[in-house]
């Protein structure tokens, strides 16, 4: 069982979830910066470690600078538009 | 009555000289009077004359141009600044701040590239760039990069001329003391940050150009995300003159320009920047980006743009 995704992580979910499987590292981190500043981290860092939680999965040889990300079944109970 | 002479003798001397000044002095007040006469003609011709100076900067990075452009603009910008000395030694009028940064800005990387390709010189010149800055300027696409770092050098010097309480808008202009706390390597973003600031950038068509070819380098399909398109709209709209630029729209232009200098320091002068092993790279130049002109990146997005 993994751990539960922070209130920051959450948002980070909620970005990789709209972008349909095509959003890059540095879009997610752009929209991301748009709404939250603080991170004293990269982004790339922060995806590799919601991976890890089993919460997205990258998806490397299509393009864009830290490649591609979607998220997992996982992670649905946890993004705001789910009905759930 | 011998005092009242006296008197009346050391005040007629003063009115003798006064009115009829000779050799340096008659010199100098010939040039004020003549200064003080055309102040308004003096100055529009200043104007055109860093006009003339800032477009034959650019066509100087152009080989074959350059000969040719870069005396013209280093001619240029000397006048000018002959004139806007004249100004404020005549009138008062101006500020010797800027006729000195503006002087400062002649021995600087951009004014000094454009001593070396009037010259040939192969001299390098002692500006902190590395060897990589160096080449990779020399290299294709010189003509956008020498404009950038000119722009950028330029906003620079100014920034570092004025005192905090000057600045227009401190919370969007930059100046922040917490603007990211984002990591990256400082050894690896391009060069060192410099403290440049973005409201003394004037939006052009061909930098709005260079912005939207930075971005699309960024892309394969030349399918931009809907924030960057929104606001290279803007940039344009603005560079038509039919809106007048926010803090945002010259956030997101100087740091765009900016952004692409750093990568072409790195080498990344031309090519897809696209790739899934260039994260850590654009992080690195982005956020140092960020940190020359003392903004977030939230500072780089119009609000209408970020909804």
């Amino acid at each position: 069982m993994s751990r539960p995704p922070t209130e920051r992580e959450i948002h980070i979910l909620s970005i990789v979830a709209a972008g349909n499987g095509n959003s890059d590292a540095r879009r997610i981190d752009i929209d991301m910066s748009l709404l939250f500043e603080g991170i004293d981290t990269t982004m790339l860092k922060e995806l590799h470690t919601l991976r890890e939680a089993g919460y997205v999965t990258q998806e490397l040889g299509r393009g864009g600078p830290g490649g591609r990300w979607a998220v997992t079944p996982a992670a649905l109970p946890y993004l705001p538009s789910d009905p759930d | 009555m011998i005092d009242d002479c006296c008197h009346t003798i050391e005040a007629a001397k003063g009115l003798a000289f006064a009115k009829n000044p000779h050799g340096l002095g008659a010199l100098t007040a010939g040039f004020k009077t003549f200064v003080k006469d055309h102040a308004g003609g003096l100055a529009q011709i200043s104007n055109a004359l860093k006009l003339a100076s800032g477009i034959a900067s650019a066509l100087a990075f152009i080989p074959v141009l350059d000969i040719v452009a870069a005396p013209v603009a280093i001619a240029t910008g000397a006048a000018a600044l002959a004139i806007d000395g004249s100004l404020k030694y005549a009138t008062g009028q101006g500020s010797w701040t800027s006729v000195a940064i503006d002087a400062a800005l002649m021995a600087l990387p951009g004014a000094g590239k454009l001593a070396r390709a009037a010259t040939g010189s192969s001299v390098r010149l002692a500006t902190g760039l590395n060897k990589a800055t160096q080449d990779a300027r020399a290299a294709t696409g010189a003509e956008h990069q020498a404009r950038t770092v000119v722009d950028d050098v330029k906003a620079g010097a100014r920034h570092a001329g004025r005192a905090p309480a000057e600045r227009a808008n401190p919370e969007f202009f930059g100046g922040r003391e917490t603007y990211t706390r984002r990591e990256y390597d400082p050894d690896q973003a391009g060069g060192e940050v410099q403290h440049l600031d973005a409201s003394l950038a004037t939006i052009h068509h061909a930098g709005v150009d260079a912005v939207a070819n930075h971005l699309n380098r960024f892309v394969i399909d030349a399918q931009l995300g809907p924030r960057e398109r929104s606001m290279l709209d803007r940039l344009r709209a603005v560079a038509s003159g039919e809106i007048r630029p926010t803090t945002w729209d010259l956030n997101f232009y100087t740091h765009e320009l900016r952004e692409s200098e750093r990568y072409a320091a790195l080498g990344h002068t031309t090519g897809y920047l696209g790739s899934d092993d260039l994260y850590e790279v654009w992080n690195d130049v982005h956020t140092a980006t960020l940190r020359d002109y003392g903004v977030r990146p939230d500072d780089l997005y119009h609000p209408e743009v970020r909804k």
